[in-house]
């Protein structure tokens, strides 16, 4: 892969977590080991910020562990420190119908941070979240276009596909897009 | 300006040998690491530094080149000379060896050809530049062995060797000038000569542990391969209260292994070899060094093959080249992980460690001591072999930053632990999970 069609993906703990045997279902977690090896094979790169490292560091995945490691070893780490943005936080809670919706958005900010200072790409297994988010896109522009993917999901949005096609931005799998549907 | 200190070999390159049929070229730093698959060329780009190493070391003039000695074995020159798919075998392979010392850089280029009588050593280049800026040369010449006196003449005339020079000659695998009553080697094959014979080799087949090993020199110089030395130099620490003696316990324990080492002579052409039973060293207060010792007979076979590899390590000088073969055969895991300590501690000494290794955690040992500071990237050099579609060696070649890391590589033995992992936890999914396959 050339390095221009190579992304900066934030792939979220939930991602690691699920591919190691330990709590994992069937067949989530070898869908996420091999969406993780084709990001290393094609020569993406992860995001971490402060916050996610930390996340990484605790999950007890050891193929993760692994992954991360080969992942440093070839320098496709991209670190990045994206501080709190309590505007965007804001605005983003102010889309929420329940509390209880802010608690579960709140949980996943850093995400939403860490893309935007990158190439505003998410990787995650949350389906709910997703959705709020995708909701909150309609009225707050800054997170509308950020591409959001499950790697679960691989019949419905093809995730291994997307990564070998340089995961390109595409207008299906922006927030603004899950939010119309 | 302080004088700087010589540096030993810094860069070797082959062409015409076995895989290694265009030029392969790899720096030598002070900790440089050979990987790749099994006959991917990693071996045959030092085998012929080796062969040069054994034909020097002959106790007779064995020609241009010893094929079968101590360090390489071979006993007809199609068995190393290139073949690629599809293409006629190659009749001559090159080496090229640079050297550093103190501000001049050295390099000489033989070429070997397969002749009706044997191996014959048809043309030496040899080049030596002072490290001014910019680099001066001072001596570069073509030789061949049957130069004829025009030809001497004109390098003469040139400027470029003495006007007493009567003639050139081959002594073993180098060309040297004749001078009457005298000869001289060309400056660069004089320096290399001296890095060759100072050159150490621990094959990755180092034999059974013995009950007893005949006495040998323990000088500076250690020809053919360096496994017959161990216990001698052993017994001279020993003997002498050398504190590389406790060094060398130190590094048997950091590896997990025991915590005492010594010897026992037996009579005048005996030595047996002896380590401490348990991996602690002894306690304080105790019955102390030498009780509980046996034979290295008696224990594992990670003790006896690590133990030439760590002797070589601290005995080695700066500047000389170690060149180790699978320096982790048969040690546990953590061992691994710990022989990296080991290797950097003789690469910040100065030392040329060359390591020809399959171990995915040798090297990220090497990472961490990297990351975690105590070993300064400059310090170390990474090759990756593999063969192409027409079987030729490709090697890449990679520098690690300040965080241990070394960027774009070829798929590597950490890929096939991935894939491993992978493929045994999916195996272990299906059992769980019942045999639903989804993609």
């Amino acid at each position: 892969m050339r390095e221009a069609d190579s992304k900066r993906l934030v792939i979220d703990t939930d991602v690691a977590q699920a591919s190691g045997s330990e709590g994992a279902t069937h067949p989530r977690a070898k869908h996420c080991r091999d969406f993780l090896q084709e990001v290393l094979l094609l020569g993406h790169s992860v995001v971490m910020t402060p916050e996610i490292s930390n996340e990484w560091k605790r999950h007890r995945s050891s193929f993760a562990r692994r992954w991360r490691v080969s992942m440093d070893a070839r320098k496709k780490v991209y670190r990045v420190d994206a501080p709190a943005n309590q505007e965007l936080r804001g605005k983003i809670e102010k889309t929420a119908v329940h509390k209880n919706e802010i608690d579960v958005m709140q949980k996943d900010f850093h995400l939403l941070e860490a893309a935007w200072a990158t190439d505003q790409t998410i990787i995650s297994l949350e389906e709910i979240i997703r959705q709020l988010f995708a909701r909150a896109s309609q009225r707050v522009g800054e997170i509308r276009d950020i591409v959001w993917v499950n790697p679960e999901r691989m019949e419905e949005e093809e995730p291994l596909a997307w990564l070998q096609n340089g995961a390109q931005p595409e207008d299906r799998r922006k927030l603004r897009t899950w939010g119309i549907v | 300006m302080p004088k700087k200190k010589g540096e030993g070999i810094t860069k070797i390159a082959v062409s015409g040998f076995k895989s290694l049929a265009k030029e392969c070229t790899i720096d030598i730093r002070p900790l440089t690491i050979l990987a790749g698959a099994n006959s991917s060329g990693k071996s045959s780009i030092m085998q012929p530094l080796l062969m040069l190493k054994q034909t020097l070391e002959a106790p007779y003039d064995p020609g241009p080149l010893l094929l079968e000695g101590p360090n390489v074995q071979f006993t007809l020159a199609e068995q190393f000379l290139s073949k690629l798919l599809n293409e006629e075998r190659t009749d001559r392979f090159q080496i090229q060896i640079e050297t550093r010392e103190s501000d001049f850089s050295h390099s000489v280029r033989t070429t070997f050809k397969k002749g009706t009588s044997g191996i014959e050593l048809v043309k030496m280049i040899s080049k030596s530049k002072a490290m001014d800026r910019p680099p001066r040369a001072i001596q570069h010449v073509t030789l061949h062995p049957e130069m004829s006196p025009e030809e001497i003449k004109s390098l003469i005339d040139q400027g470029l060797i003495s006007a007493d020079i009567k003639a050139v000659s081959r002594s073993r695998c180098f060309l040297r000038f004749e001078y009457p009553g005298a000869y001289v080697y060309p400056v660069g094959a004089a320096i290399l000569h001296f890095y060759i014979f100072r050159s150490i080799h621990l094959p990755g087949l180092r034999g059974n542990p013995e009950r007893t090993y005949k006495p040998a020199s323990t000088d500076p110089f250690y020809p053919g391969t360096f496994e017959s030395y161990v216990a001698s130099i052993i017994h001279e620490w020993q003997e002498t209260g050398d504190d590389r003696l406790k060094t060398l316990a130190d590094a048997l324990y950091t590896l997990g292994l025991t915590g005492q080492v010594g010897t026992q002579k037996i009579d005048d052409t005996r030595i047996e070899l002896q380590v401490g039973r348990l991996s602690s060293p002894p306690l304080a207060g105790g019955p102390g060094r030498g009780t509980d010792m046996v034979s290295i007979a008696d224990v594992g076979f990670g003790v006896s093959q690590v133990l030439p590899v760590l002797v070589a390590l601290i005995i080695a000088e700066p500047e000389q080249l170690v060149y180790l073969e699978q320096p982790e055969l048969h040690l546990h895991p953590r061992a691994q992980v710990a022989l990296a300590q080991e290797l950097a501690a003789a690469a910040k000494r100065g030392v040329r460690v060359v390591a020809e290794t399959h171990s995915s955690l040798l090297l990220l040992a090497v990472q961490t001591l990297v990351a975690e500071g105590d070993l300064s990237p400059e310090l170390v050099k990474l090759h990756w072999f593999r063969r192409g579609e027409n079987g030729a060696t490709k090697i890449d070649t990679a520098d690690l930053d300040e965080v241990g890391a070394y960027g774009d590589w070829p798929e590597d033995f950490d890929d096939v632990d991935l894939k491993a992992q992978s493929r045994y936890l999916n195996a272990v999914d299906r059992i769980a999970f019942g045999k639903t396959e989804t993609s």
